[in-house]
Protein backbone atom coordinates (compact mmCIF):
# COMPACT_ATOMS: atom_id res chain seq x y z
CA UNK A 1 0.00 0.00 0.00
CA UNK A 2 2.72 2.60 0.49
CA UNK A 3 4.54 1.53 -2.18
CA UNK A 4 1.82 2.06 -3.85
CA UNK A 5 1.23 5.30 -2.66
CA UNK A 6 4.68 5.90 -3.26
CA UNK A 7 4.44 5.29 -6.69
CA UNK A 8 1.70 7.54 -7.58
CA UNK A 9 3.34 10.53 -5.97
CA UNK A 10 6.14 10.24 -7.93
CA UNK A 11 4.19 9.43 -11.09
CA UNK A 12 2.66 13.30 -10.61
CA UNK A 13 6.21 14.67 -10.87
CA UNK A 14 6.45 14.56 -14.69
CA UNK A 15 2.68 15.63 -14.35
CA UNK A 16 3.58 19.09 -12.89
CA UNK A 17 6.41 19.66 -14.87
CA UNK A 18 3.99 19.72 -18.12
CA UNK A 19 1.65 21.77 -16.86
CA UNK A 20 4.06 24.25 -15.21
CA UNK A 21 5.56 24.40 -18.53
CA UNK A 22 2.21 24.67 -20.95
CA UNK A 23 0.59 27.53 -18.87
CA UNK A 24 4.28 29.36 -18.69
CA UNK A 25 4.28 29.04 -22.67
CA UNK A 26 0.55 29.57 -23.21
CA UNK A 27 0.40 33.07 -21.07
CA UNK A 28 3.51 34.47 -23.14
CA UNK A 29 1.83 34.09 -25.90
CA UNK A 30 -0.69 36.90 -25.29
CA UNK A 31 -0.32 39.32 -28.01
CA UNK A 32 0.58 42.33 -26.56
CA UNK A 33 3.93 44.27 -24.40
CA UNK A 34 3.42 43.62 -20.54
CA UNK A 35 5.60 46.21 -20.15
CA UNK A 36 3.45 48.48 -21.85
CA UNK A 37 0.85 47.52 -20.19
CA UNK A 38 2.71 47.62 -16.70
CA UNK A 39 3.80 51.13 -17.94
CA UNK A 40 -0.20 52.48 -18.12
CA UNK A 41 -1.65 50.96 -15.16
CA UNK A 42 1.09 52.68 -13.61
CA UNK A 43 -0.38 55.79 -15.02
CA UNK A 44 3.17 57.24 -16.41
CA UNK A 45 2.31 60.49 -18.74
CA UNK A 46 4.47 59.20 -21.76
CA UNK A 47 5.13 56.04 -22.58
CA UNK A 48 8.44 56.52 -24.32
CA UNK A 49 10.97 53.60 -25.60
CA UNK A 50 13.51 54.15 -23.15
CA UNK A 51 10.85 53.64 -20.80
CA UNK A 52 9.81 50.28 -21.67
CA UNK A 53 13.14 49.13 -21.98
CA UNK A 54 13.62 49.93 -18.83
CA UNK A 55 10.44 47.85 -17.03
CA UNK A 56 11.46 44.72 -18.89
CA UNK A 57 15.15 44.96 -17.42
CA UNK A 58 13.11 45.67 -14.11
CA UNK A 59 10.36 42.81 -14.92
CA UNK A 60 13.36 40.46 -16.24
CA UNK A 61 11.37 40.11 -19.71
CA UNK A 62 14.42 40.96 -21.78
CA UNK A 63 15.81 37.41 -20.92
CA UNK A 64 15.76 34.36 -22.85
CA UNK A 65 12.29 32.63 -22.79
CA UNK A 66 13.52 28.89 -20.82
CA UNK A 67 15.85 31.22 -18.63
CA UNK A 68 12.66 33.07 -17.44
CA UNK A 69 10.63 29.40 -17.77
CA UNK A 70 13.57 28.11 -15.67
CA UNK A 71 13.81 30.87 -13.15
CA UNK A 72 9.97 31.09 -12.35
CA UNK A 73 9.92 26.98 -11.79
CA UNK A 74 12.56 27.59 -8.54
CA UNK A 75 11.24 30.73 -7.50
CA UNK A 76 7.80 28.72 -7.22
CA UNK A 77 9.16 25.85 -5.89
CA UNK A 78 11.10 27.97 -3.08
CA UNK A 79 7.30 29.41 -2.61
CA UNK A 80 8.22 33.05 -4.21
CA UNK A 81 5.31 33.43 -7.04
CA UNK A 82 7.09 36.51 -7.89
CA UNK A 83 5.55 40.88 -7.63
CA UNK A 84 2.37 41.81 -9.59
CA UNK A 85 3.69 43.62 -13.01
CA UNK A 86 0.90 46.25 -12.39
CA UNK A 87 1.14 46.88 -8.68
CA UNK A 88 5.29 46.14 -7.53
CA UNK A 89 4.00 46.55 -4.06
CA UNK A 90 2.32 43.54 -4.10
CA UNK A 91 3.42 39.84 -3.76
CA UNK A 92 1.54 37.26 -6.01
CA UNK A 93 1.29 34.87 -3.37
CA UNK A 94 -0.15 37.68 -1.15
CA UNK A 95 -3.08 38.81 -3.69
CA UNK A 96 -3.95 35.46 -4.01
CA UNK A 97 -4.02 34.50 -0.80
CA UNK A 98 -6.30 37.76 0.10
CA UNK A 99 -8.44 36.16 -2.45
CA UNK A 100 -8.47 32.31 -1.68
CA UNK A 101 -10.84 32.64 1.12
CA UNK A 102 -13.60 33.85 -0.71
CA UNK A 103 -13.64 31.44 -3.16
CA UNK A 104 -12.46 28.59 -1.07
CA UNK A 105 -15.81 29.76 1.18
CA UNK A 106 -18.00 29.93 -2.10
CA UNK A 107 -16.93 26.33 -3.38
CA UNK A 108 -17.22 24.72 -0.50
CA UNK A 109 -20.93 26.29 0.09
CA UNK A 110 -21.54 24.91 -3.39
CA UNK A 111 -19.98 21.34 -2.61
CA UNK A 112 -22.46 20.92 0.37
CA UNK A 113 -25.34 22.42 -1.37
CA UNK A 114 -24.74 19.91 -4.53
CA UNK A 115 -24.39 16.73 -1.96
CA UNK A 116 -27.17 17.51 -0.29
CA UNK A 117 -29.58 18.18 -3.08
CA UNK A 118 -28.08 15.56 -5.97
CA UNK A 119 -27.42 12.67 -3.46
CA UNK A 120 -31.51 12.67 -2.15
CA UNK A 121 -32.56 13.42 -5.79
CA UNK A 122 -30.99 11.01 -7.78
CA UNK A 123 -31.50 8.22 -5.30
CA UNK A 124 -35.32 8.60 -5.28
CA UNK A 125 -35.44 9.56 -9.11
CA UNK A 126 -33.92 5.34 -9.05
CA UNK A 127 -36.13 4.21 -6.88
CA UNK A 128 -39.25 5.69 -8.54
CA UNK A 129 -37.80 5.32 -11.73
CA UNK A 130 -40.09 6.31 -14.29
CA UNK A 131 -42.67 7.98 -11.94
CA UNK A 132 -43.74 11.50 -12.46
CA UNK A 133 -40.83 12.96 -9.84
CA UNK A 134 -38.38 10.88 -11.74
CA UNK A 135 -40.07 12.68 -15.31
CA UNK A 136 -39.95 15.83 -13.98
CA UNK A 137 -36.73 15.82 -12.21
CA UNK A 138 -34.89 14.39 -15.41
CA UNK A 139 -36.67 17.27 -17.75
CA UNK A 140 -35.06 19.75 -15.05
CA UNK A 141 -31.74 17.92 -15.12
CA UNK A 142 -32.01 18.43 -18.85
CA UNK A 143 -32.42 21.92 -18.94
CA UNK A 144 -30.40 22.98 -16.50
CA UNK A 145 -27.30 21.19 -17.96
CA UNK A 146 -28.01 23.07 -21.39
CA UNK A 147 -28.03 26.49 -19.35
CA UNK A 148 -24.49 28.59 -18.56
CA UNK A 149 -23.61 29.63 -14.68
CA UNK A 150 -23.51 33.32 -15.93
CA UNK A 151 -27.05 33.05 -17.57
CA UNK A 152 -28.26 31.33 -14.56
CA UNK A 153 -26.69 33.30 -12.41
CA UNK A 154 -28.38 36.98 -14.09
CA UNK A 155 -31.66 35.01 -14.27
CA UNK A 156 -31.41 34.63 -9.95
CA UNK A 157 -30.16 37.85 -9.62
CA UNK A 158 -33.16 39.44 -11.46
CA UNK A 159 -36.03 37.08 -9.79
CA UNK A 160 -34.72 36.67 -6.55
CA UNK A 161 -33.08 39.82 -5.73
CA UNK A 162 -34.68 42.75 -8.25
CA UNK A 163 -38.07 41.41 -8.65
CA UNK A 164 -38.22 39.71 -4.94
CA UNK A 165 -35.49 41.98 -3.57
CA UNK A 166 -35.33 38.83 -1.41
CA UNK A 167 -31.35 39.06 -1.25
CA UNK A 168 -28.68 41.40 -2.29
CA UNK A 169 -27.46 41.48 -5.92
CA UNK A 170 -23.89 41.51 -5.24
CA UNK A 171 -20.64 42.19 -2.92
CA UNK A 172 -20.08 40.07 -0.15
CA UNK A 173 -19.89 39.85 4.06
CA UNK A 174 -22.82 37.92 4.97
CA UNK A 175 -24.63 34.61 4.77
CA UNK A 176 -27.14 36.09 2.54
CA UNK A 177 -24.52 37.45 -0.08
CA UNK A 178 -23.30 33.80 -0.25
CA UNK A 179 -26.68 32.19 -1.55
CA UNK A 180 -27.29 33.46 -4.89
CA UNK A 181 -23.51 32.58 -6.07
CA UNK A 182 -23.10 29.18 -4.35
CA UNK A 183 -26.54 28.54 -5.25
CA UNK A 184 -25.60 29.33 -9.23
CA UNK A 185 -22.23 27.69 -8.85
CA UNK A 186 -23.56 24.38 -7.85
CA UNK A 187 -27.03 24.28 -10.12
CA UNK A 188 -25.46 22.56 -13.18
CA UNK A 189 -23.58 20.14 -10.68
CA UNK A 190 -26.65 19.22 -8.78
CA UNK A 191 -28.19 17.99 -12.59
CA UNK A 192 -24.86 16.24 -13.23
CA UNK A 193 -24.66 14.43 -9.99
CA UNK A 194 -28.26 13.81 -10.02
CA UNK A 195 -27.95 11.76 -13.17
CA UNK A 196 -24.90 10.48 -12.39
CA UNK A 197 -25.93 8.53 -9.25
CA UNK A 198 -29.39 7.97 -10.88
CA UNK A 199 -27.76 5.80 -14.01
CA UNK A 200 -25.11 4.25 -11.32
CA UNK A 201 -27.93 3.27 -9.01
CA UNK A 202 -29.84 2.10 -12.05
CA UNK A 203 -26.53 0.17 -13.14
CA UNK A 204 -26.34 -1.34 -9.68
CA UNK A 205 -30.20 -3.00 -9.44
CA UNK A 206 -29.29 -5.17 -12.26
CA UNK A 207 -26.30 -6.62 -10.40
CA UNK A 208 -26.50 -10.02 -9.17
CA UNK A 209 -25.94 -9.44 -5.92
CA UNK A 210 -29.06 -7.44 -5.94
CA UNK A 211 -30.90 -10.26 -6.66
CA UNK A 212 -29.23 -12.88 -4.40
CA UNK A 213 -30.36 -10.06 -1.59
CA UNK A 214 -33.96 -10.58 -2.60
CA UNK A 215 -33.24 -14.14 -3.06
CA UNK A 216 -32.51 -14.33 0.92
CA UNK A 217 -35.53 -11.64 1.89
CA UNK A 218 -33.31 -8.76 3.13
CA UNK A 219 -35.41 -6.02 3.23
CA UNK A 220 -36.18 -3.44 0.47
CA UNK A 221 -34.34 -0.30 2.39
CA UNK A 222 -31.68 -2.52 3.31
CA UNK A 223 -30.66 -3.42 -0.04
CA UNK A 224 -31.33 0.05 -1.50
CA UNK A 225 -29.00 1.89 0.67
CA UNK A 226 -26.62 -0.70 2.71
CA UNK A 227 -26.01 -2.34 -0.81
CA UNK A 228 -27.03 -0.30 -4.19
CA UNK A 229 -26.29 3.08 -2.76
CA UNK A 230 -23.75 2.61 -1.26
CA UNK A 231 -21.88 0.70 -4.70
CA UNK A 232 -22.99 3.58 -6.45
CA UNK A 233 -21.50 5.94 -4.14
CA UNK A 234 -18.09 4.55 -4.73
CA UNK A 235 -18.64 5.41 -8.51
CA UNK A 236 -19.14 8.97 -8.07
CA UNK A 237 -16.38 9.27 -5.43
CA UNK A 238 -14.15 9.82 -7.64
CA UNK A 239 -16.18 12.04 -9.69
CA UNK A 240 -16.84 14.32 -6.81
CA UNK A 241 -13.45 14.22 -6.02
CA UNK A 242 -12.25 15.84 -9.43
CA UNK A 243 -15.23 18.67 -8.96
CA UNK A 244 -13.93 20.42 -6.20
CA UNK A 245 -11.14 21.64 -8.30
CA UNK A 246 -13.36 22.21 -10.62
CA UNK A 247 -15.32 24.19 -8.54
CA UNK A 248 -13.04 26.20 -6.89
CA UNK A 249 -11.75 27.30 -11.19
CA UNK A 250 -15.40 27.12 -12.24
CA UNK A 251 -16.35 29.93 -9.50
CA UNK A 252 -14.36 32.51 -12.36
CA UNK A 253 -17.75 33.94 -13.97
CA UNK A 254 -20.14 33.39 -11.35
CA UNK A 255 -17.44 35.08 -9.00
CA UNK A 256 -17.63 38.16 -11.75
CA UNK A 257 -21.46 38.42 -12.41
CA UNK A 258 -22.12 38.53 -8.83
CA UNK A 259 -18.82 40.99 -8.01
CA UNK A 260 -17.13 38.48 -5.03
CA UNK A 261 -14.39 38.91 -4.02
CA UNK A 262 -12.48 35.82 -4.44
CA UNK A 263 -9.68 34.29 -7.30
CA UNK A 264 -12.02 34.40 -9.78
CA UNK A 265 -12.54 38.13 -10.11
CA UNK A 266 -8.39 38.92 -9.23
CA UNK A 267 -7.82 36.43 -12.19
CA UNK A 268 -10.31 38.44 -14.71
CA UNK A 269 -8.52 41.92 -13.19
CA UNK A 270 -4.79 40.24 -13.57
CA UNK A 271 -6.35 39.20 -17.57
CA UNK A 272 -7.27 42.81 -18.58
CA UNK A 273 -3.87 44.60 -17.35
CA UNK A 274 -1.76 41.26 -18.45
CA UNK A 275 -0.45 40.96 -15.08
CA UNK A 276 1.45 37.70 -16.16
CA UNK A 277 2.83 36.47 -12.63
CA UNK A 278 -0.83 36.55 -11.35
CA UNK A 279 -2.17 35.01 -14.24
CA UNK A 280 0.67 32.74 -14.76
CA UNK A 281 0.23 31.46 -10.55
CA UNK A 282 -3.41 31.29 -10.95
CA UNK A 283 -3.15 28.72 -13.73
CA UNK A 284 -0.37 26.69 -12.14
CA UNK A 285 -2.52 26.58 -8.71
CA UNK A 286 -5.71 25.43 -10.58
CA UNK A 287 -3.65 23.01 -12.56
CA UNK A 288 -1.97 21.52 -9.50
CA UNK A 289 -5.23 21.41 -7.57
CA UNK A 290 -6.57 19.49 -10.09
CA UNK A 291 -2.98 16.93 -9.80
CA UNK A 292 -3.45 16.93 -6.08
CA UNK A 293 -7.10 15.94 -6.11
CA UNK A 294 -6.80 13.42 -8.42
CA UNK A 295 -3.80 11.71 -6.77
CA UNK A 296 -5.93 11.98 -3.18
CA UNK A 297 -9.01 10.21 -3.91
CA UNK A 298 -7.52 7.92 -6.20
CA UNK A 299 -5.71 6.63 -3.10
CA UNK A 300 -8.90 7.59 -0.62
CA UNK A 301 -10.70 5.00 -3.18
CA UNK A 302 -8.21 2.52 -3.49
CA UNK A 303 -8.48 2.47 0.55
CA UNK A 304 -12.08 2.35 0.50
CA UNK A 305 -12.38 -0.76 -2.25
CA UNK A 306 -11.50 -4.01 -0.87
CA UNK A 307 -10.85 -5.30 -4.60
CA UNK A 308 -8.59 -2.08 -5.45
CA UNK A 309 -7.11 -2.14 -2.24
CA UNK A 310 -5.64 -6.44 -3.36
CA UNK A 311 -4.44 -5.06 -6.48
CA UNK A 312 -2.22 -2.36 -5.03
CA UNK A 313 -0.71 -3.97 -1.79
CA UNK B 1 -47.89 -39.62 -3.65
CA UNK B 2 -46.43 -38.39 -0.41
CA UNK B 3 -47.62 -34.46 0.57
CA UNK B 4 -47.33 -32.42 -2.17
CA UNK B 5 -45.08 -28.97 -0.98
CA UNK B 6 -45.44 -26.83 -4.38
CA UNK B 7 -48.44 -27.07 -6.45
CA UNK B 8 -47.87 -24.62 -9.50
CA UNK B 9 -51.15 -24.66 -11.45
CA UNK B 10 -51.48 -22.75 -15.14
CA UNK B 11 -48.44 -20.62 -14.41
CA UNK B 12 -47.77 -17.67 -17.21
CA UNK B 13 -45.81 -15.27 -17.17
CA UNK B 14 -45.50 -12.45 -19.94
CA UNK B 15 -43.16 -9.45 -20.29
CA UNK B 16 -44.28 -5.88 -21.29
CA UNK B 17 -41.91 -3.68 -23.39
CA UNK B 18 -42.81 -0.64 -25.16
CA UNK B 19 -46.35 -1.80 -25.13
CA UNK B 20 -45.82 -5.03 -26.50
CA UNK B 21 -46.80 -8.39 -24.58
CA UNK B 22 -44.28 -11.25 -24.84
CA UNK B 23 -45.01 -15.08 -23.37
CA UNK B 24 -41.72 -16.41 -21.89
CA UNK B 25 -43.73 -19.32 -19.73
CA UNK B 26 -46.75 -21.06 -21.06
CA UNK B 27 -49.62 -22.26 -19.31
CA UNK B 28 -47.27 -24.72 -16.88
CA UNK B 29 -48.27 -26.79 -14.60
CA UNK B 30 -46.03 -29.03 -11.61
CA UNK B 31 -45.52 -29.93 -8.43
CA UNK B 32 -42.61 -30.81 -5.84
CA UNK B 33 -43.37 -33.49 -3.33
CA UNK B 34 -41.88 -33.60 -0.08
CA UNK B 35 -38.29 -34.66 -0.08
CA UNK B 36 -38.15 -34.92 -3.72
CA UNK B 37 -35.95 -33.57 -6.37
CA UNK B 38 -37.39 -31.93 -9.10
CA UNK B 39 -34.86 -31.08 -12.15
CA UNK B 40 -36.07 -28.93 -14.25
CA UNK B 41 -34.13 -29.17 -17.67
CA UNK B 42 -33.86 -26.91 -20.86
CA UNK B 43 -31.36 -24.64 -22.49
CA UNK B 44 -30.55 -20.91 -22.26
CA UNK B 45 -33.91 -19.05 -22.56
CA UNK B 46 -36.18 -21.90 -22.10
CA UNK B 47 -38.13 -20.08 -19.06
CA UNK B 48 -36.55 -22.59 -16.35
CA UNK B 49 -35.05 -19.78 -14.49
CA UNK B 50 -38.32 -17.44 -14.91
CA UNK B 51 -40.79 -19.91 -13.49
CA UNK B 52 -38.98 -20.31 -10.61
CA UNK B 53 -37.72 -16.46 -10.17
CA UNK B 54 -41.73 -15.91 -10.86
CA UNK B 55 -43.17 -18.19 -8.07
CA UNK B 56 -40.95 -16.20 -5.59
CA UNK B 57 -42.03 -12.88 -6.19
CA UNK B 58 -38.09 -11.91 -8.01
CA UNK B 59 -39.29 -9.87 -11.26
CA UNK B 60 -39.52 -7.02 -12.01
CA UNK B 61 -42.68 -4.84 -12.08
CA UNK B 62 -43.16 -4.82 -15.96
CA UNK B 63 -43.40 -9.31 -15.27
CA UNK B 64 -47.02 -10.17 -15.51
CA UNK B 65 -47.57 -13.65 -13.90
CA UNK B 66 -50.91 -15.46 -13.92
CA UNK B 67 -52.01 -18.52 -12.31
CA UNK B 68 -51.14 -20.20 -8.92
CA UNK B 69 -48.14 -21.61 -6.56
CA UNK B 70 -49.79 -23.01 -3.59
CA UNK B 71 -47.39 -23.42 -0.63
CA UNK B 72 -48.12 -24.56 2.98
CA UNK B 73 -51.42 -22.93 2.00
CA UNK B 74 -50.73 -19.53 0.35
CA UNK B 75 -51.09 -19.15 -2.84
CA UNK B 76 -47.43 -17.32 -3.33
CA UNK B 77 -48.87 -15.20 -6.54
CA UNK B 78 -51.43 -13.34 -4.86
CA UNK B 79 -49.25 -12.87 -1.42
CA UNK B 80 -47.94 -9.56 -0.38
CA UNK B 81 -44.18 -8.26 -1.22
CA UNK B 82 -43.86 -8.35 2.71
CA UNK B 83 -45.17 -11.90 2.97
CA UNK B 84 -43.01 -13.11 0.17
CA UNK B 85 -39.55 -11.71 1.07
CA UNK B 86 -40.36 -13.40 4.92
CA UNK B 87 -40.59 -17.07 2.53
CA UNK B 88 -37.86 -15.57 0.65
CA UNK B 89 -34.68 -17.37 2.74
CA UNK B 90 -36.13 -18.58 5.42
CA UNK B 91 -39.18 -20.86 4.12
CA UNK B 92 -37.62 -20.84 0.24
CA UNK B 93 -34.21 -20.87 -0.19
CA UNK B 94 -32.46 -20.38 -3.48
CA UNK B 95 -28.88 -20.75 -4.75
CA UNK B 96 -27.77 -18.97 -7.62
CA UNK B 97 -25.54 -19.87 -10.52
CA UNK B 98 -22.89 -17.02 -10.52
CA UNK B 99 -21.21 -17.38 -6.73
CA UNK B 100 -18.64 -14.99 -7.53
CA UNK B 101 -20.92 -11.99 -8.14
CA UNK B 102 -23.81 -12.74 -6.27
CA UNK B 103 -22.15 -11.35 -3.17
CA UNK B 104 -21.85 -7.47 -2.59
CA UNK B 105 -18.30 -6.91 -3.18
CA UNK B 106 -17.85 -3.95 -0.76
CA UNK B 107 -18.99 -6.43 1.90
CA UNK B 108 -17.25 -9.11 3.87
CA UNK B 109 -19.12 -12.35 4.06
CA UNK B 110 -19.31 -11.87 7.74
CA UNK B 111 -21.81 -8.90 7.33
CA UNK B 112 -23.33 -10.59 4.12
CA UNK B 113 -24.61 -13.57 6.41
CA UNK B 114 -25.34 -11.93 9.52
CA UNK B 115 -27.99 -9.69 7.14
CA UNK B 116 -29.60 -12.83 6.24
CA UNK B 117 -29.97 -13.75 9.87
CA UNK B 118 -31.09 -10.45 10.84
CA UNK B 119 -34.23 -10.60 7.88
CA UNK B 120 -35.17 -13.39 9.21
CA UNK B 121 -35.26 -13.82 13.30
CA UNK B 122 -34.10 -11.74 16.21
CA UNK B 123 -30.73 -13.29 17.55
CA UNK B 124 -28.13 -10.97 19.09
CA UNK B 125 -24.78 -10.33 17.39
CA UNK B 126 -23.32 -13.13 19.84
CA UNK B 127 -25.70 -15.70 18.18
CA UNK B 128 -25.06 -14.81 15.15
CA UNK B 129 -21.44 -14.92 15.10
CA UNK B 130 -21.95 -18.70 16.44
CA UNK B 131 -24.24 -19.51 13.69
CA UNK B 132 -22.58 -18.43 10.99
CA UNK B 133 -19.24 -20.25 11.67
CA UNK B 134 -21.54 -23.04 12.32
CA UNK B 135 -22.75 -22.55 8.87
CA UNK B 136 -19.28 -22.74 7.56
CA UNK B 137 -18.03 -25.64 9.09
CA UNK B 138 -21.53 -27.75 8.27
CA UNK B 139 -19.90 -26.74 4.94
CA UNK B 140 -16.62 -28.13 4.89
CA UNK B 141 -15.09 -25.00 4.86
CA UNK B 142 -11.93 -24.42 6.92
CA UNK B 143 -10.30 -22.02 9.04
CA UNK B 144 -14.58 -20.58 8.95
CA UNK B 145 -13.28 -17.38 11.21
CA UNK B 146 -11.01 -16.36 8.59
CA UNK B 147 -13.04 -16.74 5.94
CA UNK B 148 -15.92 -14.55 7.50
CA UNK B 149 -13.29 -11.97 7.64
CA UNK B 150 -12.69 -12.36 3.66
CA UNK B 151 -14.85 -10.22 1.06
CA UNK B 152 -15.65 -12.29 -1.65
CA UNK B 153 -12.86 -11.65 -4.50
CA UNK B 154 -10.46 -13.06 -1.92
CA UNK B 155 -12.80 -16.85 -2.20
CA UNK B 156 -13.04 -19.37 -5.07
CA UNK B 157 -15.54 -19.60 -6.64
CA UNK B 158 -16.17 -23.62 -5.73
CA UNK B 159 -16.51 -21.87 -1.88
CA UNK B 160 -18.72 -19.05 -2.52
CA UNK B 161 -20.91 -21.34 -4.50
CA UNK B 162 -20.33 -23.79 -0.69
CA UNK B 163 -21.10 -20.26 1.33
CA UNK B 164 -24.23 -19.98 -0.88
CA UNK B 165 -25.48 -23.35 -0.55
CA UNK B 166 -24.89 -22.83 3.40
CA UNK B 167 -26.58 -19.75 3.70
CA UNK B 168 -29.66 -21.41 1.66
CA UNK B 169 -29.53 -24.11 4.68
CA UNK B 170 -28.95 -22.16 7.48
CA UNK B 171 -32.68 -21.04 8.09
CA UNK B 172 -33.77 -24.90 7.66
CA UNK B 173 -36.41 -23.94 4.58
CA UNK B 174 -39.19 -26.35 3.17
CA UNK B 175 -38.01 -25.76 -0.37
CA UNK B 176 -34.44 -25.48 -1.92
CA UNK B 177 -34.04 -23.86 -5.46
CA UNK B 178 -30.80 -24.42 -7.43
CA UNK B 179 -30.93 -21.82 -10.13
CA UNK B 180 -28.00 -23.72 -12.35
CA UNK B 181 -25.74 -23.78 -9.33
CA UNK B 182 -22.90 -25.70 -10.98
CA UNK B 183 -22.73 -23.73 -14.57
CA UNK B 184 -20.03 -21.30 -13.45
CA UNK B 185 -17.83 -23.56 -12.13
CA UNK B 186 -15.02 -25.68 -13.63
CA UNK B 187 -15.36 -29.75 -13.45
CA UNK B 188 -13.97 -30.52 -9.77
CA UNK B 189 -16.03 -27.95 -8.35
CA UNK B 190 -19.15 -29.01 -10.37
CA UNK B 191 -18.63 -32.10 -8.38
CA UNK B 192 -17.94 -31.04 -5.10
CA UNK B 193 -21.21 -28.88 -5.24
CA UNK B 194 -23.25 -31.70 -6.91
CA UNK B 195 -22.14 -33.93 -3.95
CA UNK B 196 -23.30 -31.44 -1.41
CA UNK B 197 -26.23 -31.30 -2.89
CA UNK B 198 -26.92 -34.92 -2.77
CA UNK B 199 -26.13 -34.89 0.34
CA UNK B 200 -28.51 -32.16 1.63
CA UNK B 201 -31.08 -34.61 -0.03
CA UNK B 202 -30.20 -37.49 2.06
CA UNK B 203 -29.60 -35.86 5.22
CA UNK B 204 -31.91 -33.24 5.65
CA UNK B 205 -34.81 -34.51 2.79
CA UNK B 206 -34.98 -30.99 1.85
CA UNK B 207 -37.81 -30.51 -1.34
CA UNK B 208 -35.27 -28.96 -4.05
CA UNK B 209 -35.91 -27.67 -7.61
CA UNK B 210 -32.99 -28.22 -9.47
CA UNK B 211 -32.29 -25.78 -12.56
CA UNK B 212 -29.73 -26.58 -15.09
CA UNK B 213 -29.27 -27.50 -18.90
CA UNK B 214 -26.51 -30.33 -17.82
CA UNK B 215 -28.00 -33.63 -18.56
CA UNK B 216 -25.35 -35.17 -16.40
CA UNK B 217 -25.14 -33.01 -13.26
CA UNK B 218 -29.87 -33.55 -13.26
CA UNK B 219 -29.07 -37.22 -13.51
CA UNK B 220 -26.98 -37.06 -10.86
CA UNK B 221 -29.47 -35.44 -7.97
CA UNK B 222 -32.74 -35.14 -9.64
CA UNK B 223 -35.42 -38.08 -8.44
CA UNK B 224 -37.75 -36.92 -11.43
CA UNK B 225 -37.63 -34.56 -14.45
CA UNK B 226 -39.50 -31.97 -16.30
CA UNK B 227 -38.18 -30.97 -19.51
CA UNK B 228 -38.98 -27.11 -21.06
CA UNK B 229 -38.42 -25.37 -24.47
CA UNK B 230 -39.17 -22.22 -25.44
CA UNK B 231 -41.86 -21.11 -22.36
CA UNK B 232 -43.67 -24.77 -22.31
CA UNK B 233 -43.27 -27.85 -20.19
CA UNK B 234 -42.43 -30.88 -22.89
CA UNK B 235 -41.66 -33.28 -21.37
CA UNK B 236 -41.94 -35.19 -17.60
CA UNK B 237 -40.49 -38.69 -16.02
CA UNK B 238 -37.36 -39.79 -14.66
CA UNK B 239 -33.80 -39.83 -15.53
CA UNK B 240 -34.12 -43.13 -17.44
CA UNK B 241 -37.64 -42.12 -18.89
CA UNK B 242 -36.44 -39.08 -20.42
CA UNK B 243 -32.92 -40.57 -21.73
CA UNK B 244 -34.62 -43.80 -23.29
CA UNK B 245 -38.55 -43.31 -24.14
CA UNK B 246 -38.89 -39.34 -24.47
CA UNK B 247 -42.37 -38.38 -25.97
CA UNK B 248 -40.67 -35.04 -27.17
CA UNK B 249 -39.09 -34.60 -30.41
CA UNK B 250 -36.66 -31.44 -28.55
CA UNK B 251 -36.36 -33.81 -25.34
CA UNK B 252 -34.93 -37.17 -27.98
CA UNK B 253 -32.47 -34.50 -29.18
CA UNK B 254 -31.00 -33.11 -26.28
CA UNK B 255 -31.02 -37.05 -25.01
CA UNK B 256 -29.10 -37.95 -28.32
CA UNK B 257 -26.87 -35.12 -28.20
CA UNK B 258 -25.72 -35.96 -24.59
CA UNK B 259 -25.13 -39.51 -25.44
CA UNK B 260 -22.95 -38.59 -28.89
CA UNK B 261 -20.67 -36.53 -26.82
CA UNK B 262 -20.47 -39.16 -24.48
CA UNK B 263 -19.39 -41.73 -26.81
CA UNK B 264 -17.06 -39.40 -28.03
CA UNK B 265 -15.41 -39.03 -24.98
CA UNK B 266 -15.52 -42.45 -24.08
CA UNK B 267 -13.79 -42.64 -27.43
CA UNK B 268 -10.58 -40.04 -26.56
CA UNK B 269 -10.33 -41.75 -23.41
CA UNK B 270 -10.10 -45.04 -24.76
CA UNK B 271 -7.65 -44.47 -27.26
CA UNK B 272 -5.35 -42.07 -24.45
CA UNK B 273 -5.30 -45.60 -22.50
CA UNK B 274 -4.45 -47.39 -25.57
CA UNK B 275 -1.81 -45.40 -26.07
CA UNK B 276 -0.86 -45.94 -22.30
Amino acid sequence: MKQYIMKRILLTIPLLICISFVCFVFINLIPSDPAEVALRVRQVPVITDEAIAEVREELGLDKPYLVRYAGWVADCLRGDFGISYTNPSRTVAGELARCLPATLQLAGTSLILVILLSLPIGFLCAVYRNSWFDKIIRMLVFMTTAMPAYWIGLLLMWLVAIKLDLLPTSGSGTFSHLILPAVTVSFTYISTYIRLIRNNMLENMKQDYVLYANVRGIPQKKILIGHILRNSLHTCFVAIGMSIPQLIAGTIVVENVFAWPGLGTLCITSIFNRDYPVIQTYVLLIGVLFVVFNLIFDILQTVADPRLRKEAS
Amino acid sequence: MSNVILNVKNLQVSVQERGKSYTLVYDSDFCVNEGECLGILGESGSGKSMTVKSIMGLLDTNFKVTGEAWFHGKDLLKESKESLRNIRGSKIAMVLQNPMTSFDPLCRISSQIAETFQAHTDWDAEKIREKSIELLEQMQIREPLEVLQKYPHQLSGGMIQRIMVGIALSMEPDLLVADEPTTALDAITQHEVLKAFREIKREKKTSMIFITHDLGAISYVADRILVMNQGRIVDEGSFHDILRHAKDPYTRMLAEKKCAVMEQYRRVLGKGRGML
